[in-house]
């Protein structure tokens, strides 16, 4: 038996798994690193805001200008929301945490495959979509 | 033994199309249940592919006279 479905998931990442959420910058050319707690304007060093991480090039290993909060909303969920400069960058705020949701859901996905026995065969990255294929031998 | 395959579209609007090949039974749409729990998903739509009907396994059985 075989089907096909469609379905949604959310664009906002509630209570991310840290190492996950790491995975998923990763993917996009960051790295979190938490242990600078403030994020800076692309050219006006003077203007900070605080956040709980920073993300830095794995290209270049310079800190961003783009840091992110772990905020906990009345249901006690953890939401992640963004702070930044987007001066410069290819995509806005918005475009950006949609891109790394759906990073996010990727990474989500292969973990879950793995613990359900499957290999991945593949796993194509493209600007706005991501192909994942994953296989087992039946039971 | 079989393979067992999914492949999954993940967009950047948040919408997942799934597709499998090679399940047996309704593994597949059990897979897909427990896949949607752990990463928060809410099916949409979904549709049996055509070997859903070719299958052996189908455990609708008709006898006809």
């Amino acid at each position: 038996m075989s089907n096909w479905l469609r379905a949604r998931v959310s664009t906002q990442i509630k209570n991310p798994k840290r190492s996950l959420f790491d995975k998923a910058c990763e993917e996009m050319g960051y790295k979190p690193d938490y242990t600078v707690k403030e994020v800076h304007g692309a050219y006006s060093f003077d203007e900070s805001r605080p956040v709980d991480c920073v993300l830095r090039s794995l290209a270049t290993g310079k800190v961003t200008t783009i840091g992110f909060h772990f905020n906990r909303n009345e249901k006690k969920e953890v939401i992640l929301s963004v702070t930044g400069d987007f001066f410069m960058m290819p995509y806005d705020g918005e475009t950006f945490m949609k891109r790394l949701a759906m990073h996010y859901t990727h990474v989500q996905l292969c973990e879950t495959l793995e613990e359900q026995g499957y290999t991945i065969e593949e796993s194509r990255i493209k600007e706005d979509e991501i192909v994942l294929v994953g296989a087992r031998m039946a039971a | 033994m079989s393979e067992e395959r999914i492949e999954f579209h993940i967009k950047e609007s948040g919408e997942i199309t799934w597709s499998t090949s090679g399940f047996h039974g309704d593994t597949c749409v059990k897979e897909a249940e427990r896949v949607m729990q752990a990463i928060g998903g809410t099916v949409i739509e979904e549709k049996k592919k055509p070997e859903y009907y070719e299958d052996g396994d189908n455990p609708v059985s008709v006898l006809q006279q």
